[in-house]
């Protein structure tokens, strides 16, 4: 699952630079079309949907490992 | 190719694939002169109250005429109609927002019908497909005033080339078709005339439609043919006599009606259209019959045939949009089939006379030229992006560069051929740039095939030589530059006089000076200027 988010990380942001560090302030182009990008992208990949609340809360890359971890468990259990 | 989008909304994500800059929301004063190309893509704002909302809509016919004002007349500017996605209305009778968007929407048709760089793109073209609910992601609005659901990214980017691509004339030129089971139900040899599946009901009323659909469709140019393995005599039987056939003989401009194979038929349609191979689209029921002419000609295009009859409509549909999408039908399109048959009527006429040279006067032809202005300019465009065998050049042009050569004082002649057999309307071009001094060069010459066996190729350019002249021009540079389609013109300048000068890495540079006997034309062409 990391290696497949750190994927989407990479096709939003500057590949070169993108890891599991990766974080609104230390990513220059993390701007809000990106954001957005990545929230589409992140919903295509793992075929899960999220909420705006969820979307408005992701801030670096962990946030978006936790978020995605717990809605593919939600999915998971149903 | 660079874009500048004036927009009210959140849409980037709908072109991420292209080089594009957006104005802000709604800013129609900010402007990027370095765009190749405009785009107006406004949406009706889901956020405002009617009242409001309608006063925005009528604003922005004005400033789409501001907008035209600032782009020069040889860039594209491309106007998105107007849209309402969400279509709330507070009552049934209340047409008010409905009203002002057609309005916007009229407004624009007749705009750009005034402006040779203006095309209107057809928004509702793409959202008929969706549903409401597939349009709008409501999340996606509010977090980022997105009007349309960024899941629609990719299909909006194949959508949006598609429309590029139609304006850009890149379009496939013959639909060759076969006939049982494809144009009607049933097997003519063995169901006869009378029984073949065509009209009444199911499945004959299905194939009647789909002719009607290739009917339209060779009156927007693209020219049909027929290769059937069939008894000739049956078919054109069935022609003359059942009254449901829409499609008759006179449709088509070449038929290949025997039991060769199919792929030597194709080829010899091909030769005697003067049609490259990798300008046609072939259609066949018959599994066995596609795979055969995918491997022996590779450079066709051969699309799948729909399993049942009943979807034959979509399938048309699909063949419009994939091989024949083009933005404007021009006075030739309409009336190429006739063209390319009056051409067979020519040959054996011409088999008649002994004497070539009585042959051609006795065809009465007739050439006008033409400089270029507004009502050919489309033309000529359309001209350098398909003709391939009779181009000296093979330059690729859009209307809004023809517009530039003619804004910068270049010389840009068009010629209309016609004879007893028929008009045959525009069908050659030059374009001749300023050089130094009293020199031009020859950016542009090309000829359609279907004119050609005539001697007017001579004609039209010793007469525009002559025209120049008048104006002082003493010197005349050329170019050939070698394709792989073009080498019939390889010596054609040579041929009418000019002198080579170099000749490096096949392009050959030729030089003319005006002599008097180089610029004598046969008396039997009538030529006019207007």
């Amino acid at each position: 699952m990391k290696k497949k988010l750190l994927e989407v990380f990479r096709r939003t942001f500057d590949p070169e630079i993108v890891n599991e560090e990766t974080s609104r302030i230390n990513c220059e182009n993390w701007d809000s079309l990106n954001h957005l990008r990545l929230s589409v992208l992140i919903e295509k990949e793992f075929e899960i949907y999220l909420e705006p609340e969820e979307i408005n809360s992701i801030k670096d890359f962990s946030d978006a490992e936790q978020i995605v971890a717990k809605k593919l468990l939600d999915a998971a259990i149903q | 190719m660079k874009y500048y989008i004036f927009r009210n909304s959140t849409i980037e994500i709908l072109f991420e694939n292209l080089n594009v800059s957006f104005s802000e929301y709604g800013n129609i004063l900010s402007i990027d002169l370095n765009a190749d190309i405009f785009v107006w893509f406004y949406t009706v704002p889901l956020n405002m109250e009617r009242k409001f909302l309608i006063l925005a809509i009528e604003s922005y016919f004005n400033s789409i005429q501001l907008v035209q004002k600032l782009i020069p007349d040889t860039k594209t500017f491309l106007i998105f109609t107007l849209q309402d996605p969400f279509r709330a209305k507070p009552y049934i009778a209340d047409f008010s927002v409905d009203r002002a968007m057609n309005y916007f929407n009229f407004q624009i048709i007749d705009f750009a019908s005034k402006y040779n760089n203006i095309k209107i793109i057809d928004f509702t073209d793409f959202t008929k497909d969706y549903s409401q609910e597939h349009l709008i992601d409501w999340k996606y609005y509010f977090l980022s005033r997105m009007p349309f659901n960024p899941r629609l990214s990719n299909p909006f980017q194949e959508w949006f080339s598609r429309q590029i691509e139609a304006i850009n004339m890149k379009r496939k030129k013959c639909l060759i078709l076969d006939l049982d089971n494809t144009l009607w139900g049933g097997v003519l040899g063995e169901d006869g005339i009378e029984n073949v599946k065509i009209s009444g009901d199911y499945p004959g009323n299905a194939f009647t439609l789909f002719q009607q659909k290739l009917l339209d469709l060779s009156r927007t140019g693209v020219i049909l043919a027929i290769c059937s393995k069939n008894n000739e005599d049956d078919v054109l039987e069935l022609w003359e006599k059942n009254p449901f056939m829409i499609l008759k003989k006179d449709n088509f401009s070449s038929y290949r009606i025997n039991w060769s194979n199919k792929a030597d038929n194709i080829c010899e349609i091909s030769k005697e259209l003067n049609i490259g191979l990798d300008s046609i689209v072939f259609i066949d029921d018959s599994p066995t019959e596609r795979e055969l002419v995918k491997q022996l000609l590779p450079m066709i295009e051969v699309p799948c045939f729909p399993a049942h009859p009943y979807l034959l409509p979509v399938f048309a549909e699909k063949l419009q949009r994939e091989y024949f999408y083009v933005y404007k039908v021009t006075e030739e399109d309409k009336t190429k089939t006739d063209q390319y048959q009056n051409n067979s009527l020519r040959t054996s006429f011409q088999k008649s006379f002994a004497n070539f040279t009585d042959f051609l006067r006795s065809l009465e032809i007739s050439l006008t030229i033409q400089k270029g202005n507004y009502l050919n300019i489309p033309r000529i465009a359309q001209m350098t992006q398909k003709t391939n065998q009779f181009n000296l050049t093979t330059k690729r042009y859009l209307d809004v560069d023809i517009q530039k050569f003619i804004s910068r004082n270049d010389y840009v002649f068009c010629m209309s051929v016609k004879d007893k057999f028929g008009d045959d309307g525009i069908t050659g071009a030059i374009i001749l740039t300023m050089g130094k001094g009293n020199s031009v060069t020859i950016d542009s010459l090309l000829l359609s095939c279907r004119i050609l066996g005539k001697g007017v190729e001579r004609a039209f350019v010793v007469k525009v030589l002559s025209l120049i002249r008048k104006d002082g021009i003493n010197i005349v540079y050329a170019h050939y530059i070698p394709t792989k389609k073009n080498e019939q013109v390889k010596y054609f300048y040579e041929k009418i006089g000019f002198h080579l000068i170099n000749e490096i890495d096949g392009i050959k540079t030729y030089q003319f000076e005006f002599k008097d006997e180089d610029l004598t034309i046969e008396q039997f062409y009538n030529i006019q200027i207007i």
